[in-house]
Parts: C-alpha cells; structure tokens; sequence
C-alpha cells in the first residue's frame, strides 16, 4: 500500500508529538514540561501543524449522543468504566491551555467537515431543532449542533445563524466560533462570522458576548450590536432592534442606506458577486425591499438606483457604477 | 516522459490487465457483484491517487493488498451504519436526526473505529478507557494493571494512530 511517503523527519515529529499529547493527557504535567512543550511547538510550524491534528482527531469530551449510542452497540463487551462520565475538564483544561488561544473552540478536524447544516449560496434553510429552538441559516453558511447534552451548542463553522432560542433556563444556548461565545439569556439574535471577527446582532431579549481568549464578556440587549475580535467584545452602533436577523425572511429591507452596502448584503447571496466601487458610489442611498432568493429582481431594483447603473463587465459579471450624465426620466 | 504520465501508462497498463481479475477476486467477498466493481474501480481510483512511485514487481498482489484494504473499511463503514440505524431506531430519534447527522456521525465513528483497529488490545483498551469513558491516566493504570508509564506509551501510540488516520484522506 503507497502509504504517505512519511519522510523520516515527519516520522520523528509525529512521534514526538503523541509523547508530548500523551504527557498533557494526564495531570501530572509539571509546570517545566508545560513550558517545554511549548518551546517546542513553537520550534517549528510542523510540530503545532502535528499536535493540533492529532489531538483534533480524538474525540475531544468524551462520545455523546447519538455516536455514544452507536459506539456501545460497536464495542460490545470492551471496558467501560463503572461509572460513565465526561472526561475529567482539569485535563482537557491543560491541553487547551497548553495549546494555547483555543480556549472555548478546539479545531475540530474530522467532525467540522460533517456539519450538520450546511447551506448553498443564495439559499436560506430554517431548522427545527431538538429542544424546540430554531436556527435559520445563511446563504454559504455551516454549522453544527448539539442540543442533546446539558448545554445546548451550536458550533458556525462559517456564514450566519439567526437563533429563535426555546426557552430552558437549566440548560444555556451557546454559539460558538473561534473568536468566543454568545449565550442567548432570552430569545433570539444573529451571529455572523466576519472577516474582522464574530458580528452579534440582538434582535429580541438578552445576550451575553464573550471573547475566547480571555473572557471578558459583555450582555447585550435588543438592538445592541458587537464585534468579537482578538480576545475582545467591542460594542458597535446599535441599530433598530426589529430589522435584526430580518434576512431570515428572504428579503433584505432597506432604509435609507449606502448603496454598496446594500451590495454587499446582497452579494452574499451570489455566486458571482456584484462589483463595485464603494468610494465612486459613495452618497447614493437606497430605499426598498429585494428578495433574496431571486436575485434579476433584486439587481433589476438596484439598476433602477437614482445616480446609479448596473452594467455588464467583459467577463459577464455584474458591475454598478455611477451614472455619469443626469439621471434617465 | 514525466514521472506523472509514466504513472499514468503504468495504472493504464495494470488496469487493462487486471481488472477483471480484481472485480472476480472481489466479488465472493462481498457477495455482490456490483459491489464487486465499485470496489475493483476505487482500487484504481486509490492508486491515480497515490501512486506508488516504483514499478510493480507483483501487481496482483498489490492490487489485492489496496482491494483488500478497502474492503475492510467498507465492513467497517457498514458496521458503522448498522449500529447507528439500531441506535436511531431504539431511541426513537428518527425525526430528530438529520440526513447530515446520521452521514457526519458515520464519519466520525468510522475513522474512530479505523484508530482503535490499528491499535494492539491494551493500547487500544487504553484509548477507549481514556477517550471515550472518560477516565484518568491513574485510573486506567489501576484497571487494567499497568504502570503509567505504560499507559503513557499506550496514549502516545493511540495519537500516532490518530494521526495517521487523520491523515489519510
């Protein structure tokens, strides 16, 4: 069989890796060996490339649910513990510590690639979950959830949610992302995965925001909007509280807006997006309401903009320029 | 000719030659003949992918060596499938489980069961006592009598396994 040609090197490196992934394994790591550790995941990009792949792959607290159920059936009369329970947090506290700035999301290798939603661009796709609550999910958008446990997860690997949370004060509903967490206190509110960092977004009750790193967290009420970023929940400006997670309805309502703001909105929806320059279309405002799922009517509706025009580049994409002369009658 | 296209005529070669023989190699294995061929046509597709670099000195035990291989982890897949159907069905989660669901819990589960099989009895019995019940490194060393050094060298052996298991496609 062509295994991966491991070269020696790499072999060696793996090798160290599960030494020091078995030795972070159990609690009786020194603080010297922590710190030996990290000296040597930071020797090399290869080591922490290793180790994160290796410890992704093993299933992080224990198997749960459904695959819990599964597992028993598959493994039969093999040990169990007496008394089954989670794996013990002070150890996967100090693999996380040790690895450093994951704190809260832990890569996931395997089972990210599964999500259990995971929506094509220019759809939406609203789903019921377990416990009663509701995700709509966004154009382009993955997650995974896990509301079967003692606390209810929902995991965006990428895109946008809009969460209708079922009420269940024993149990918290969280969304995750790498940039921290967000759990609802009340009932609904969007989180988006930006390129700047995590957007919360509170449509009705509270929230509470925190970043991953060192949790500082921040409650958020109805209008409230924040951008979690690089270990910080900081506070945007508010806006009203009724248009929040208005996407989740399919049309993208506008009030008075920047025109290449409304383009970008839209463009999520797109696989090819529409081009534009946001500095030459500065100062033209848009009002109206486009529909997501039909995106000729919503660039028709944008064409139509007062001082704007949508014209077609070489390649066939869409592009919406300024008008030059005075605007057609 | 590049080394990429010498591989090509190589693979073209041993499939014009062997693929019958492979689907009728398989085929009272799998007792099915259409699976037969979805699995004498992966084999293929896993050398293009992979090649082995050198020439074959005995292709069709080679071939077989990657067959077989793929046909352990078919079982495996099916086994998977099976227990989380019997799972779904026991508790009643039919409507509370997504298509997705039952497809990322298959992965998960198959690629767990493809680290315990590449595992020996204690490091696996190790890795499952750890990773999947729970429990301390102490406390395993207590159950199954082994010194924690050993256990250590159990865990590690587990995360070489799991690396490479992670690494494969």
């Amino acid at each position: 069989m062509p295994s991966p040609a491991l070269t020696e090197a790499s072999a060696r490196i793996v090798a160290e890796a599960a030494d020091w992934a078995a030795l972070l394994d159990s609690q009786s790591a020194s603080a010297a060996q922590r710190t030996a550790f990290r000296q040597w995941r930071d020797a090399d990009p290869a080591h922490r490339e290793t180790i994160e792949r290796m410890l992704a792959f093993a299933p992080a607290a224990g198997v749960s649910g459904l695959e819990r159920r599964a597992l028993d059936r598959l493994l039969g009369s093999e040990p169990k513990a007496g008394q089954r329970r989670r794996m013990g947090g002070a150890a996967l506290a100090l693999l996380l510590a040790a690895l450093g700035g994951m704190a809260g999301w832990r890569s996931d290798f395997v089972q990210d690639r599964f999500p259990d939603y995971q929506v094509a661009v220019g759809n939406l796709r609203s789903a019921d979950l377990a416990d009663g609550s509701t995700l709509t999910v966004d154009s382009g958008s993955a997650v995974r959830t896990d509301v079967t446990g003692r606390a209810r997860k929902v995991r965006l690997l990428r895109g946008r949610v809009l969460a209708h949370v079922a009420h269940d004060p024993a149990r918290p509903f969280v969304v995750e992302t790498p940039d921290g967490t967000v759990t609802a206190l009340g009932t609904a509110f969007t989180v988006s995965r930006e390129q700047e960092g995590t957007l919360v977004e509170v449509a009705a009750s509270r929230v509470r925001a925190c970043a991953a790193v060192t949790a500082p967290c921040r409650e958020l009420g109805p209008g409230d909007r924040a951008l979690i970023a690089r270990g910080r929940v900081s506070p945007l400006r508010a806006a009203p509280a009724a248009g929040i997670g208005q996407w989740a309805s399919g049309w993208l309502e506008v009030d008075d807006q920047e025109v290449s703001a409304v383009i970008d909105a839209l463009n999520r929806y797109r696989t090819v997006p529409i081009r534009h320059d946001a500095a030459a279309l500065a100062g033209i405002r848009v009002t109206g309401s486009y529909p997501l799922a039909d995106q000729d009517r919503a660039l028709k509706a944008i064409g139509r903009t007062p001082g704007a025009e949508i014209v077609r580049d070489g390649d066939g994409a869409w592009r919406l320029i300024r008008r030059s002369g005075p605007p057609r009658p | 000719m590049s080394t990429a296209a010498r591989d090509m005529a190589r693979i073209d070669r041993l499939y014009a030659s062997h693929w019958l023989w492979l689907r009728d190699w398989l085929s009272p294995q799998t007792r099915c003949r259409t699976r037969a061929e979805d699995l004498a046509q992966d084999t293929f597709c896993r050398l293009l992918e992979r090649s082995p670099g050198e020439p074959l000195r005995d292709a069709r035990s080679y071939l077989a060596k990657v067959a077989r291989r793929l046909l352990i982890d078919d079982v495996r897949r099916g086994k998977v499938e099976r227990a989380i159907m019997a799972a779904i069905a026991e508790e009643d989660l039919i409507n509370a489980v997504t298509p997705e669901r039952i497809v990322m819990a298959t992965q998960m589960l198959t690629a767990l069961m493809r680290v315990l099989d590449g595992l020996s009895q204690p490091a696996r019995d190790t890795f499952i006592l750890r990773r999947i019940e729970g429990l301390e490194q102490h406390e395993i060393a207590e159950r199954l009598g082994i010194s924690i050094s050993s256990v250590r060298r159990y865990t590690a052996q587990a995360y070489v396994q799991c690396h490479a298991v992670a690494s494969l496609d």
